[in-house]
């Protein structure tokens, strides 16, 4: 394989992890994208403008609506395939002659949000030096706070360049992961006045656009504003195209085609050479097919044999060069043959200056694609094997698993997965792996134990559910796999047993001995995460309630584990002994241990992730034993947030608890109850609380006392507020209150707010339990009251 | 209960190497359009074939479950 390391601009910074300078992994692979080498590929291809091909023309029309619409923050070019927004963008950058535009080709693998953002701000970096260095270096962490540390750096530089800068963004309709689309709407609520977005799809893209309608910050090009006028059609065809046709014909082949770019283009190319071109316009004319599906089949069956075999069988690669081709056609001559169809201008793009790589315009390649399909489709595994073969000696480890995992290769597919995602997933890239993983059947995963782990580790951050990650534990649990696993990880019983202990669901006992597991089966070579397991016991010791015996593993921990190696371990572990300490009523220790806990986290952009919570959690505990009750509470919301997912419930139930007592220390003691309640029903549904249930009840009892401390200050019942308050433990309607008490209705209703209000209750189950805590009501002595 | 079954219609007349992009479901034309009909397991599958519609760049016309076995 040949690429030229290309870099646009000479990176001064050795931002490899230092523990690991080469930043390879074991097997000796570099993920792309690191900043001390910038992806050859994404250099010399995303990166750089198609150039305008010859044969197409200038058109006016949409021309000036773009123009007029790059004073807008953002500018939308919304159509469907083959409208020819792309066409479009790139005769404007070409003209734009300013060299002040960032140009992005999106493809599926930016569905990573960590990917985009790199993506990003290497485009954004090569046309204004200075800009996105930091936000790089953020996105080469194990995660990265995309909105709080990499958005921000990112707008931080933006916000000082010195003259307008246009970023294209083209086939956003390829971004389909809701990370990626809250984290623009992010960096284009905070852009820069100086900076336009141009951004071509072809569906809505979830962003705020009604918003930005409404202020006035939006441009759109829609498919009507890409319509070919009959001038143009004219233009096109006989003008670029050099065919010599009627006005009448070039007014009928408009009009079946209803200015629709792709289709006058195809109409073009099946015109070629014909000697009476008027009775295949009146045919076509007439015909229903679709007009893509018509032309297509006419121009393919057009070409010479060799042409069409190569452009069938070549249409499964996303891109395309001479020795990739050879090999997935066993033959020779392809590079040439590349240069010669794209000069042709038989759809193909390419997609350097080098004419090293290609790929075909979208459209057709999907046409090529069915038609293959339909012809030949039980050569298609063989083809993407071959692919697979060619990009695995290249070393380009994600086409491997994508060709692979298209040729049902899922036995290699998956071998390659186990190898590599650990390297993946220390940089971020979570997305990525999850999608390798999404495009093995559940075969596969069940026949490849290693790939299993993946599985389950990648899904317990992604909120995997029980029952899913109970299949996954069973086949890892089953297995005869023995030793090492190819990513490095000790064994799979070790894999199984830290997967159960970091995620703790609903029974802390369990974790417990899950945790204890672990760390006998991490053996004596340090296994990757085997710090993570010694996290996992302390926090299963402290929430089991046995905080003596938490303490030794987690100091250690602390001492021993760099943040840069291990920061999941080691946040967690600062957080656990910060609790810890809390419940021992050292507050200058908890405040301490949390805050650096935090700091680290910021640094290493883990903030946003749920095995963070913990860590916001312990701070929020410490602010609110120091009194600073406002930002506790924000902590602990935070913390709360962050629990959300599935396998949480246990840490959930603890930060409501903590948020109570927060609550309660703000004098706000039905808010306080709320949360007490939530928690309440949270903990009974857990196999274990562990320490949890303990907790509840005493902050229940204290907030009970003072409940009732409280009451005794306010206004006391009337007479006739008692007598209605008796009747609120009935089944009785309001209605049928007053008829008993022979009242209206409406001074029913008056005396009920007056009770909720002096019990300081929003519902009526509400008023009955304090009601009854307070004495004013006997306990129920039956059901149902 | 199993998979309900899915009408959905786009204009053109689509010849039958477009059912290879539509796995499952049968191509019927007719008036100058075309029905792809069949077994739609969840709404995350009618999605994806609308999302294949709009891939090959199809206009699309409806889309309804049908009563009737295709």
């Amino acid at each position: 394989m040949n690429r030229h390391l290309t870099r646009l601009h000479p990176s001064t910074e050795s931002a490899a992890n230092p523990a690991n300078p080469s930043g390879k992994d074991k097997l000796g692979h570099r993920p792309p994208d690191t900043i001390g080498s910038p992806d050859p590929w994404l250099v010399s291809t995303k990166l750089v403008p198609p150039a305008p091909r010859a044969g197409l023309i200038a058109r006016a029309g949409p021309q000036s609506l773009l123009q007029a619409g790059l004073d807008a923050k953002l500018c939308l070019l919304d159509a469907p395939a083959g409208s020819g927004k792309t066409t479009l963008l790139a005769q404007w950058c070409a003209t734009a002659g300013t060299g002040r535009v960032a140009w992005i080709s999106l493809d599926e693998s930016d569905n990573d949000p960590t990917r985009l953002w790199i993506v990003m701000a290497e485009a954004l970096r090569s046309v204004e030096p200075g800009v996105g260095t930091a936000a790089l270096r953020a996105l080469q962490r194990t995660s990265a706070d995309h909105e709080r540390v990499v958005l921000r750096s990112l707008l931080n530089d933006l916000n000082g360049i010195g003259s307008p800068l246009v970023l294209v963004l083209d086939d956003y309709h390829l971004i389909t992961n809701p990370t990626c689309h809250q984290t623009l709407t992010f960096f284009l609520d905070h852009l820069p006045a100086r900076v336009h977005l141009l951004l071509s799809t072809r569906v809505g893209p979830p962003l705020p656009l009604a918003r930005m309608r409404a202020k006035g910050e939006l441009a759109e090009l829609r498919a009507a504003d890409f319509q070919f006028t009959e001038e143009e059609a004219a233009a096109l065809l006989n003008g670029a195209m050099g065919l010599q046709l009627t006005t009448e014909d070039v007014e009928r082949l408009a009009e079946r085609t209803e200015g629709w770019a792709a289709g006058l283009y195809l109409a073009g190319l099946s015109l070629r050479g014909r000697e009476d071109p008027s009775a295949f316009i009146a045919a076509f004319h007439g015909d229903n097919r679709h007009v893509a599906d018509y032309l297509a089949a006419d121009v393919l069956a057009r070409q010479p044999e060799e042409i069409r075999t190569f452009l069938l069988r070549t249409s499964i690669l996303r891109r395309l060069s001479g020795p990739l081709c050879d090999e997935v056609l066993e033959t020779e001559g392809s590079a040439k043959l590349l240069e010669r169809l794209e000069r042709s201008n038989l759809f193909l793009l390419p997609l350097d200056d080098r004419r090293e790589w290609y790929r075909y315009h979208h459209l057709f390649g999907d046409l090529l694609r069915l038609e293959l399909g339909s012809h030949e489709a039980a050569l298609i595994p063989t083809l993407h094997r071959r692919a697979a073969a060619w990009h695995r000696r290249g070393g380009d480890i994600k086409e491997t698993i994508y060709h692979a995992t298209a040729a049902g290769e899922f036995t290699d597919a998956a071998a390659l997965i186990a190898s590599h995602w650990l390297a993946y997933w220390r940089r971020g890239r979570r997305a990525t792996v999850s999608r390798w993983i999404d495009g093995l059947p559940e075969e596969a995963i069940a026949a490849n134990p290693p790939v299993a782990f993946v599985a389950a580790w990648i899904g317990s951050f992604d909120g995997a559910s029980k029952p899913e990650r109970e299949r996954l534990l069973a086949v890892m649990e089953d297995a005869t796999w023995q030793g090492v696993l190819p990513d490095g990880v000790s064994s799979l019983a070790f894999g199984a047993a830290l997967t159960r202990a970091a995620i703790v669901f609903d029974d802390v006992g369990a974790v417990l001995q899950a945790a204890r597991r672990a760390l006998q089966l991490a053996g004596p070579e340090r296994s990757p995460f085997h710090w993570m397991a010694q996290a996992a016991l302390g926090q299963a010791l402290y929430l089991s309630g046995r905080l003596a015996e938490a303490r030794p593993p987690l100091e250690e921990l602390i001492a021993r584990v760099s943040a840069a190696k291990q920061p999941y371990a080691l946040i967690t572990g600062l957080a656990v002994l910060s609790l810890t300490a809390g419940e021992e009523d050292d507050g200058q220790t908890a405040t301490s241990l949390a805050s650096r806990a935090v700091a680290i986290a910021e640094v290493q952009g883990l903030t946003a992730e749920p095995l963070c919570g913990i860590v916001h959690m312990a701070l929020g505990w410490a602010l609110a034993r120091q009194g600073n009750l406002t930002q506790a509470q924000e902590r602990l919301e935070w913390a709360l947030e962050l629990f959300r997912i599935d396998g949480m419930a246990v840490h959930r139930a603890h930060a409501l608890v903590l948020l109570a007592a927060v609550h309660h220390g703000h004098g706000d003691l039905p808010g306080a109850r709320t949360l007490l309640s939530r928690a309440h029903d949270l903990v009974e549904q857990l196999a274990d609380p562990g320490v949890l249930a303990a907790l509840l009840e005493q902050r229940s009892r204290m907030l009970a006392s003072a409940t009732r401390r409280r009451a005794k200050t306010q206004a006391p019942l009337t007479e006739r507020e008692l007598a209605v308050l008796r009747l609120l433990p009935t089944r009785l309607s309001t209605r049928q209150i007053s008829q008993e008490l022979h009242v209206s209705v409406n001074t029913i209703r008056s005396q009920i707010q007056a009770i909720y209000r002096k019990l300081e209750a929003t519902t009526r189950t509400e008023a009955v339990t304090q009601a009854r805590q307070l004495g004013l009501l006997p306990e129920p002595t039956h059901r149902g009251l | 209960m199993g998979p309900t079954i899915y009408q959905i219609v786009v204009r053109g007349e689509l010849s039958q190497r477009y059912v290879v992009a539509f796995e499952g479901m049968t191509l019927t034309t007719r008036d100058g359009k075309t029905a792809i009909t069949g077994p739609v397991t969840d709404q995350a599958h009618l999605y994806g074939l609308l999302g294949r519609v709009g891939d090959l760049g199809l206009e699309l016309v409806s889309v309804n479950p049908t009563l009737e076995p295709a």
